[in-house]
């Protein structure tokens, strides 16, 4: 007859959470002084070889516009000009109506070229020295791309560069 | 004589599981949304604001990050902002690093993130330092804002 085995109460085993606890708050601590609330960027991206090479590989039947612009002592645009057919230059405007202008400029500049089959024109950017970089990247947003009236996203101008000083 | 009962001692310990889960669960929430790419970006500068800037959907393969303030100093090392004349140095010595790798300086993306206030010759003449040394990939850096 197998011997009884004394049958005995399962012991609490008691596990110390303290540190377990410490390292949690520090942990939590760390990633609330790290945090912060991430504000989106986002990228033109532009090919932009040295000039040499360009101008060697450009094709004459690329249409470039220029676009021109001027700053005054501040670095604020005061003049945006487009050399394209027919120019057109605005001023005394306010900045919203400066790149709508030029927007829709180039919108049927690529449009026309869409059309009737011909490679799209490039921009080139001619901008002050001064002139604040802001007005630059305005000036990029403005050629490259729009929504339409659904709100999707088009490309317009894919080349652009900037004028050589 | 009224007998006076004594009571056994009660423990206070709390029940601290729901409090470790949830601590947890924050853990878990703020580690999802760390991001040390964000970490490395300067706070001094103060991005051109755009709509139609792209977040980029996948990080470049090679990408060069140069961070340019308000008076056209550069960051690209932990050096600090310096003069383009410091960086051109660093950026030569990285232009090699690639090319010992057996890749091409086109592949590599040089990412600006300029101070909206800069005057454009600063940013002119980085782009031009940089495609004398090889670089044409550029993606120039604007905070996304939605359209109105």
């Amino acid at each position: 007859m197998p011997k009884r085995q004394d049958v005995k109460a399962p012991e609490k085993i008691d596990i110390n959470m303290t540190p377990m606890i410490d390292v949690v708050f520090q942990l939590m601590a760390f990633f609330l002084m790290t945090f912060k609330v991430a504000s989106t960027e986002g990228d033109f991206n532009l090919k932009l070889p040295k000039a040499e090479r360009s101008a060697g590989a450009a094709n004459t039947q690329t249409e470039m516009i220029n676009v021109v612009m001027r700053a005054n002592a501040q670095g604020d645009l005061m003049v945006m000009q487009v050399d394209a057919a027919p120019p057109a230059r605005w001023s005394n405007a306010t900045d919203a109506i400066l790149f709508s202008n030029l927007r829709s400029t180039i919108d049927n500049k690529v449009s026309q070229a869409r059309d009737a089959g011909q490679e799209e024109p490039e921009i080139q950017i001619d901008a002050d020295d001064n002139l604040r970089y802001e007005f630059v990247i305005k000036t990029i947003d403005a050629v490259s791309a729009k929504f339409d009236a659904a709100g999707n996203y088009q490309q317009l101008a894919k080349k652009v560069k900037f004028a050589p000083k | 004589m009224p007998k006076i009962e004594s009571k056994m001692d009660v423990s206070a310990e709390g029940d601290m599981t729901s409090m470790i889960d949830m601590t947890f669960q924050l853990i878990a929430f703020f580690m999802i949304l760390i991001n040390f790419a964000d970490a490395e970006a300067s706070q001094e500068i103060k991005l051109p604001a755009s709509q139609l800037a792209i977040p980029p959907e996948a990080p470049p393969e090679d990408p060069i990050v140069l961070q340019m303030d308000k008076m056209g100093n550069i960051l690209y090392s932990a050096d600090g902002f310096e003069p383009l004349a410091f960086v051109k140095k660093r950026l030569i010595v990285k232009r090699d690093l690639i090319t010992k790798a057996k890749k091409n300086p086109q592949t590599a993306t040089v990412i600006i993130r300029a101070d909206k206030n800069v005057a454009t010759k600063f940013v002119r003449e980085l782009l031009e330092a940089c495609q004398e040394l090889g670089f044409e990939t550029f993606a120039f850096r604007a905070a996304s804002v939605k359209p109105t």
